[in-house]
């Protein structure tokens, strides 16, 4: 997972790190419905203690950054796209473009409200690590009928298992063609078929082998699932959550 | 008697939720709109999977996003990223990659109906994406269509070839046919 | 004594029509040290393989501890623990500790007893200290005790390793044979398979050699060793260069 999150999940002695992972993706879930209809005033305050809680986490705004500069391009393009499409009061005229008032705001509320949902995202990540978010998973999903809890969870481990055993193939199989200049080549297709062919015959037969090996240490669901485990922040923790959606929700 | 194909199915499924993720960061530098392989792996998973694993595949890989775990293109998010401006492309993905694998499971391997499975599962995607986009941007349709369909469509038409192409090659040394031995409850 | 470990006239046969092992007759005794010896393709994983059910014989059988390993799976692979050849593709768990408590939490222990096996697995391989780091950081050597602590963390009769050495500096060759040897001396019953025998040859007491499928020699490693070389094996330097084995660890 090295190349996903850098900042990814580390033992840090953090106020959020060992609350009880169920708590911290229903807040998570529950904070981002309400926040989709926030206003200025509840989201200032959400946005704040949010960011007090990453910076005690990652004590850095870089970071933060670094890993959502592709989503805060899309969010300035919502701004920007609002702006100039929503008839009001114009405040900057460019040519045939408007730049309204109104626009301004409501792509700038838009924005705000989703990049506090991936803030708060973002906290969950860098507070939790992945085994304790699945046993979450698991415990919300076991009530769900069709879903077997167990299978995804495993799933889930699996694909997080998988994803820089492929990326170091893409990257090996990139490097091998540059060699052999199979990247100049103008047809797309072919270098489609030869970027993705090698990579992903090559992960079937580790997933062949990982297979055998599951299979021989006698891999079954049955295996004893590590349950969620609480922490001593756990009531704090629900309790400033609530408290933040009926802010969101009423403010 | 001494497979699991439960086991095999689903470390096989994990797989393609895996390389649904990293094709999100896989592109080929093509024009003005680069080729991003991740639909691409979309397509691959109902071709080689069926149905219903082709759907856990990217369901899971939608699950394992939702909850914060960094699977996303460019970074994290969670369900922020589900929510955003390009969140309804990702639920066209589950639609896309449930009817391809299910037109491959009855088509059998012919050529034509896996290539109008694509071609419809493709357009899936738009159906989804589009409209979010336009809902979340406030666009219009046409400018919506412009910028959230348009660009991509001759991307999407290598992609289909591509995934046929590499579905043919693979499936002789996959150990599980496209149509499931069972009945069986996916994650 | 029965032996622990027999196949009878195994055959096996791959799906593209091709024979991967013809009529094998093999049969290991409790607390021997076998290696089994071959040039690349001459099939030695897939004679691992049958060893635990991993693969089904084409005709003929496997006995492990008297038993068919058809008719019992969950016991042949309680009895026999393999340590593959590319560890990369063998490790699960997202933390050392997790991977070595893998195999007992799939036999249903409880959690006290899994504690206890991964605690004593990772003391016997050495490894305590990196218990909670994730098994991508780790060295070669490492990862291949980690691989072993995670097979003996099942307590298994048998231990199967497929080129143990494979891609190890002589660091971690020399701490992967010093396990295998002290493993050897508290009676565990070793196969090992490898086109390396420079490094066994001297420690193990039985070499078996395999070439197209056939199981070509079988005997105690120095009448075996004289005549490997038509079979695609390298003989170790030190029976080339003094006329005699010398074991690899001094
Ligand atoms: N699933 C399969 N289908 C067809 N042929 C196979 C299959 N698996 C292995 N083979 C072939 O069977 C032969 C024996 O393979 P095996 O992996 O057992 O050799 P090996 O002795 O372990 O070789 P190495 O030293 O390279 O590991 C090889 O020629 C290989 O190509
Ligand atoms: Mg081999």
């Amino acid at each position: 997972m090295a190349e996903l999150s850098p900042f990814g999940y580390r033992p840090r002695p953090a106020w959020i790190n060992d609350c009880d992972p169920r708590i911290k993706l229903a807040a998570l879930a529950g904070l981002s419905v309400c926040s989709l209809g926030a206003g200025w005033l509840s989201l200032a305050l959400v946005t704040s203690v949010a960011g007090l809680l990453w910076l005690g986490l990652v004590p850095s705004a870089a970071v933060f950054w670094r890993h959502t500069r592709f989503f805060l391009f899309l969010l300035m393009v919502i701004v920007l796209v609002r702006a100039l499409l929503t008839p009001g009061q114009v405040l900057l005229e460019l040519g045939p473009l408007r730049l309204t008032l109104e626009g301004l705001k409501s792509g700038l509320l838009v924005a705000w409200r989703l990049l506090v949902i991936v803030l708060l995202g973002m906290i969950l990540t860098a507070s939790t690590s992945s085994a304790r978010i699945r046993s979450a998973v698991a415990w919300f999903l076991k009530p769900v009928p069709l879903i077997d809890e167990r299978q995804a969870a495993t799933m889930i481990g699996l694909l997080i298992r998988f994803i820089p055993v492929i990326f170091r193939q893409v990257r090996e199989t990139a490097a091998a063609q540059q060699a052999r200049a199979v990247a100049a080549s103008r047809n797309p297709l072919r270098r489609a078929v030869k970027l993705v062919l090698p990579v992903t015959r090559r992960i079937f037969l580790t997933a062949d082998r990982l297979v055998y090996a599951m299979e021989s240490r006698c891999f079954t669901l049955e295996r004893p699932f590590a349950p969620p485990e609480g922490g001593k922040n756990d009531l704090p923790l629900a309790a400033s959550a609530l408290i933040l959606c009926l802010v969101l929700l009423l403010v | 008697m001494h497979f699991s194909n439960q086991l095999r199915s689903m470390v096989y499924a994990s797989l393609m939720s895996a390389l649904i993720a990293v094709g999100a960061f896989v592109s080929i530098p093509i024009g003005p709109v680069p080729i991003v392989m991740q639909n691409l792996f979309v397509l691959l998973a109902g071709l080689l999977l069926g149905g219903n694993r082709a759907a856990a595949a990217v369901g899971i890989y939608l699950l394992a996003g939702a909850c914060g775990l960094p699977v996303f293109a460019g970074g994290t998010g969670g369900l922020g990223r589900l929510l955003g401006p390009t969140g309804g492309y990702l639920f066209g993905f589950l639609a896309a990659a449930y009817l391809v694998g299910k037109a491959a499971e009855h088509s059998r391997g012919r050529l034509i109906p896996e290539l109008m499975a694509m071609v419809a599962a493709s357009l899936i995607v738009y159906l989804f994406g589009v409209p979010w986009l336009k809902f979340v941007t406030g666009m219009d349709w046409q400018k919506a269509v412009a910028v959230g369909m348009v660009p991509f469509l001759a991307g999407d038409a290598v992609k289909i070839a591509a995934a046929r192409a590499v579905a043919g090659s693979l499936r002789p040394i996959l150990s599980l046919q496209p149509v499931p031995p069972r009945e069986e409850k996916v994650g | 004594m029965m032996p622990i470990l027999e196949t009878v006239d195994l055959s096996h046969r791959f799906a593209d029509g091709k024979w991967g092992l013809k009529k094998i007759n093999l049969a290991v005794g409790k607390g021997q040290f076998v290696v089994i010896a071959g040039a690349n393709g001459s099939g030695k994983t897939t004679l691992l393989r049958h060893f635990n059910g991993l693969l089904e014989p084409t005709s003929g059988q496997v006995f492990v501890d008297g038993v068919r390993v058809g008719k019992d799976l969950l016991r042949a692979r309680k009895t026999v623990q393999m340590v593959f050849q590319d560890t990369d593709s063998q490790i699960v768990g997202e933390t050392v500790r997790d991977e070595v408590a893998f195999g007992p939490e799939n036999l249903g222990l409880s959690r006290q007893e899994v504690r206890l096996l991964v605690e004593q697995a990772l003391e016997t391989t050495g490894l305590q200290a990196l218990a909670d780091v994730s098994p991508h950081l780790l060295s070669g050597g490492e990862k291949r005790r980690l691989t072993i602590a995670g097979v003996l963390a099942m307590r298994p009769q048998v231990l199967v390793l497929d080129e143990p050495f494979s891609n190890l500096d002589f660091p971690g060759t020399k701490m992967v044979l010093e396990q295998l040897m002290a493993l050897h001396r508290s009676n565990m019953t070793i196969v090992l398979c490898t086109h390396e025998l420079e490094k066994v040859a001297a420690h193990a007491q039985r070499l078996v050699v395999l070439s197209r499928g056939e199981m070509v020699a079988d005997g105690p490693v120095a009448e075996v060793i004289a005549g490997i070389e038509k079979f695609g094996v390298h003989p170790p330097c030190s029976l080339k260069c003094k006329g005699r084995l010398e074991p690899w660890l001094s």
